[in-house]
């Protein structure tokens, strides 16, 4: 079994809305996936599905060998596949060090532990994290203050400080200025390097390209495609439904080289 | 709640010492015990509040509980009062996990009423409980005492193990001591990972979750907790006053207490300390219209609500010029400006 | 067959005046979002508003409804204008909301205790007599709850379902942002919202002290059992409410009549945390929808 994420049949219901239907995909360790598709195609929703946030309505999903349907957030979590929120979700009233410690202290619920003083483990997975992110002189900060790179920046840290066999990243340059953008590809191509498998939701093709090794269009929650981001941006459905005439002419010919 | 620092235990412990060697009066001393067992409660009510975010009205409920434990075991069964106190806080604190697993599934306004609502059917099956459990000099006494209480049994005997000038102050050094470890407690908890988790769960629960804190489990710990100390609370009450009755589970006693955290204001740790030492002293100051205390006590509570959500420990805060740029941007935020 | 009709008439009598209370809680909630803990009180100035008007101001006591809806309306409405108003939209609004309304609560009761004193009165706005069904005895004073309680209740789904502010009332409960938006004086359907719940627990607390008596505390058991009707239902689910009020008044008169009067509130109480573990959302609320 050389798949680390397998969804097989996965669809979500609310009342009559078809949310996602029959998404079936895989991705193997190592790779990072992009996903696009235009407003309310279900891309979250499909995050939420995998994470166990909103249940499935039918469907399987398998995670590193686990069969990981109905479980819960915390569970999934605990399992090493870790999410990064979409509006930069933090903890405001604590520090930044406090926010990334957050996410590494009750990984391993199950395990024992005393629950009165920090392991010193995880007190230094912790510094090694915000180091990696780069905002090491800013630990002690509380995060409610922060410019929004920097939060997002904090919920990386507090999903990888875990060692999480696997990001889930849901828009996660949406709303930044171009040379942010950079800083921020720059720390995902340090994960990458650490051989971290990404599924990434992002409509901003510049960054899409220069990350990914594959990309799926969803579209009416439905996969539209999936393979190549080159491919991708002559595939004709998806001009239609989601990038446009113009955008995709533009992309073919910044890309074409 | 931010993380606490250790130090208003030193400064609480000097403070509780003092007053017996400055104003030794009996009268002083004797309400003073009274406003460290409420000042426990608030403490351990602020916790429910702020660390697990978990709007309950059961406190005086386990309270009660507490007292009546210490009663039961004592007056029917001829326990020892030292053995009925931590006894008493351990069976609160399995009644405090039982109702916050019950409680703990649903939000807000919901865990209100149905905290609320359990209260009231304990005062109601108290009140109501006519029958005899044991016959005293022809006396029927029911289990719970009925709507007259439970009052024949022995306090911690102060009396008689030690000498007069110290004697007196015995339960009230036990009111301090209980304070004091419950206060440690807080902080300890507050400052360990416990505690980060709960302010994660409090802050963002969804995000807390994705993060592997699971919230049930975090917030019937602080039940449990919190529960125990005001269970032990309730004893050292009832073996005070030698009585044990209803009345602590009525509304104008829930206000009372209520008013403590308000007044104080819930974002420190200590500020329910604080209002306990307000409340008590303003319910002195104001006895002469002892008719007139809940309106006294509500329209306080308004003024508070209504001027400085965050109680005298806010305003307090307010002085710290580093609080006060934090708060200033928060209140922009919420403005929308 | 004569306990049954003992339990019908007594349980329908009760199911009825939960009904008018509980109405006005989930207005409330369900229209602005507060919960009002100062429902008993409410209930309590109403009832006396009745009896000081009959037995001080000498007008005829069944104008004495009239009176007990018109200054408990009044004192809803001042609550918001002087308290409420102002909470509105502060971090942690709804744990401030009921906080002051419990405050309030206790000023109101403690005025009137001050004022009327703490003795048990009896409700001048009362019927008497009675007819027999069978061999059972029916208070006309009953009946006369049954049918009030009904017209009451024709009368608001009339308002709500058919009247202009009916309308503004169900936008601002839906949104009340988009509900500015649209034109709608949010201001003013807050205060009629505030009014006729005001009116709907004055006119309750007469009831209330009419089979019961009147005393400076008599609201809180009814208000306690509004809350269940209200939990059990889903908050803010008005027409869920009304069936949940007879089907507890029901239950209350056969768990009193079959077990003991005592142990109705714990009975009803543990039905409704079971039902709640199951339904966190109540019986009638639509789940997602939980006010958090």
């Amino acid at each position: 079994m050389s798949e680390i994420l397998e969804c097989v049949g996965v669809g979500k219901r609310f009342g009559g809305v078809h949310a996602l239907s029959d998404v079936n995909f895989t991705v193997t360790p190592g790779e990072i996936v992009g996903i696009g598709g235009p407003n309310g195609a279900g891309k979250t929703t499909l995050l939420e599905v995998i994470t166990g946030l909103t249940p499935g309505s039918s469907g399987r999903v398998e995670f590193a060998g686990t069969d990981i349907t109905g479980r819960t957030p915390e569970q999934v979590f605990c399992l090493g596949l870790a999410r990064v929120f979409q509006s930069a979700a933090v903890f405001p009233s604590l520090t930044v060090f406090e926010n990334v410690l957050a996410g590494v202290v009750y990984k391993g619920a199950s395990k024992p532990r005393t629950p009165l003083t920090y392991r010193e483990s995880d007190l230094e997975a912790t510094r090694a994290a915000i180091d990696l992110v780069g905002l090491s002189d800013k630990a002690d900060e509380v995060v409610e203050h922060l410019p929004i790179l920097d939060r997002k920046l904090v919920t990386i840290a507090s999903a990888i400080c875990g060692k999480p066999k696997m990001l889930l990243l849901d828009e996660p340059v949406g709303g930044l200025t171009p040379p942010e953008i950079e800083l921020l590809k720059e720390v995902l191509f340090k994960l990458k390097a650490h051989g971290i498998t990404m599924l990434i939701i992002e409509h901003v093709m510049q960054f899409m390209s220069a990350m990914v090794d594959r990309v799926m269009i969803l579209d009416a929650g439905r996969i539209i495609f999936n393979g190549a981001f080159n491919d991708m941006i002559r595939d004709v459905e998806v001009m239609r439904v989601y990038l446009g005439e113009q955008a995709a002419a533009r992309l073919r010919e910044s890309f074409a080289g | 709640m931010k993380k606490e620092s250790y130090i208003v235990l030193p400064i609480l412990a000097v403070l509780c010492i003092a007053l017996p060697l400055f104003y030794g009066d009996r009268y002083v001393i004797g309400q003073a015990t009274v406003a460290l067992i409420w000042a426990t409660v608030a403490l351990n009510w602020n916790l429910v509040f702020s660390m697990a975010g978990v709007f309950s009205l059961a406190q005086l409920a386990f309270f009660a509980v507490g007292g009546y434990t210490l009663a039961v075991l004592n007056g029917h069964f001829g326990i020892s009062t030292w053995i009925a106190l931590p006894v008493a806080g351990l069976v609160t604190m399995m009644v405090g996990m039982l109702s916050g697993a019950a409680c703990l599934r649903l939000r807000g306004a919901y865990v209100a009423l149905l905290t609320l609502a359990l209260s009231q059917a304990l005062y109601l099956l108290i009140v109501t409980d006519t029958a005899c459990f044991r016959t005293e000099g022809g006396n029927c006494i029911p289990f719970t005492g009925g709507s007259r209480g439970l009052s024949r049994y022995e306090d911690f005997g102060f009396r008689e193990f030690l000498p007069y000038p110290v004697s007196h102050i015995g339960d009230y050094g036990l009111a301090a001591a209980l304070l004091i470890v419950s206060l440690f407690v807080a902080i300890l908890v507050s400052r360990s990972p416990f505690g980060l988790g709960f302010r994660s769960i409090r802050d963002n629960e969804q995000y807390a979750r994705a993060r592997g804190l699971n919230r049930f489990r975090f917030q019937l710990s602080v039940f449990a907790i919190s529960a125990a100390f005001t269970g032990m609370a309730g004893a050292l009450y009832a073996g005070h006053f030698r009585v044990m009755g209803p009345n602590v589970l009525r509304l104008d006693v829930m206000l009372f207490v209520f008013a403590m955290i308000v007044v104080g204001g819930g974002l420190k740790i200590w500020g329910p300390l604080l209002g306990a030492a307000i409340i008590t002293v303003l319910r002195e100051v104001s006895v002469s219209f002892d008719s007139w205390q809940p309106t006294i006590l509500g329209g306080i509570m308004l003024v508070v609500i209504l001027l400085a959500p965050q109680g005298v420990s806010g305003l307090l805060a307010l002085v710290d010029p580093r609080q006060r740029a934090g708060s200033r941007l928060e209140r922009r935020k919420r403005e929308g400006i | 067959m004569e306990s049954i009709i003992q339990i019908f008439v007594s349980g329908l009598t009760l199911g009825a005046m939960y009904a008018v209370g509980t109405v006005s809680l989930s207005l409330l909630w369900g229209a602005v979002n507060v919960l009002n803990m100062a429902h008993g009180a409410l209930l309590v100035i109403g009832g006396y508003a009745s009896w000081y008007t009959a037995t001080r101001l000498g007008i005829p006591p069944f104008l004495g409804y009239f009176s007990a809806a018109l200054v408990s309306a009044t004192m809803a409405v001042l609550m918001y204008l002087l308290i409420l108003r102002w909470l509105k939209g502060r971090r942690g609004a709804d744990v401030l909301i009921i906080v002051a309304t419990f405050a309030i609560a206790m000023i109101l009761e403690n005025v009137v205790l001050n004022v009327f004193g703490g003795y048990a009165v009896a409700q001048p706005a009362k019927l008497s007599g009675g007819v027999y069904i069978s061999s059972v005895f029916v208070p006309a004073q009953n009946i006369l709850i049954m049918v009030l309680a009904l017209v009451l209740m024709a009368l608001l789904a009339l308002i709500l379902q058919r009247t202009a502010l009916g309308r503004s009332i169900r936008a601002v409960a839906q949104n009340s942002q988009a509900a500015v938006l649209m034109g709608i004086k949010v201001q003013h359907t807050y205060i009629a919202v505030y009014a006729i719940a005001g009116a709907f627990a004055g006119f309750s607390g007469v009831l209330w002290s009419s089979i019961s008596t009147l005393s400076p505390t008599m609201g809180f058991d009814p208000m306690l059992k509004a809350f269940v009707i209200c939990v059990a239902a889903g908050l803010g689910q008005i027409g869920g409410a009304l069936a949940v009020a007879i089907l507890l008044g029901l239950a209350e008169a056969a768990i009193q009549y079959y077990v003991g009067v005592r142990f109705a509130l714990p009975f009803l109480l543990l039905a409704v945390v079971a039902l709640l573990i199951v339904r966190p959302q109540g019986l009638f609320g639509i789940h997602g929808k939980a006010r958090q």
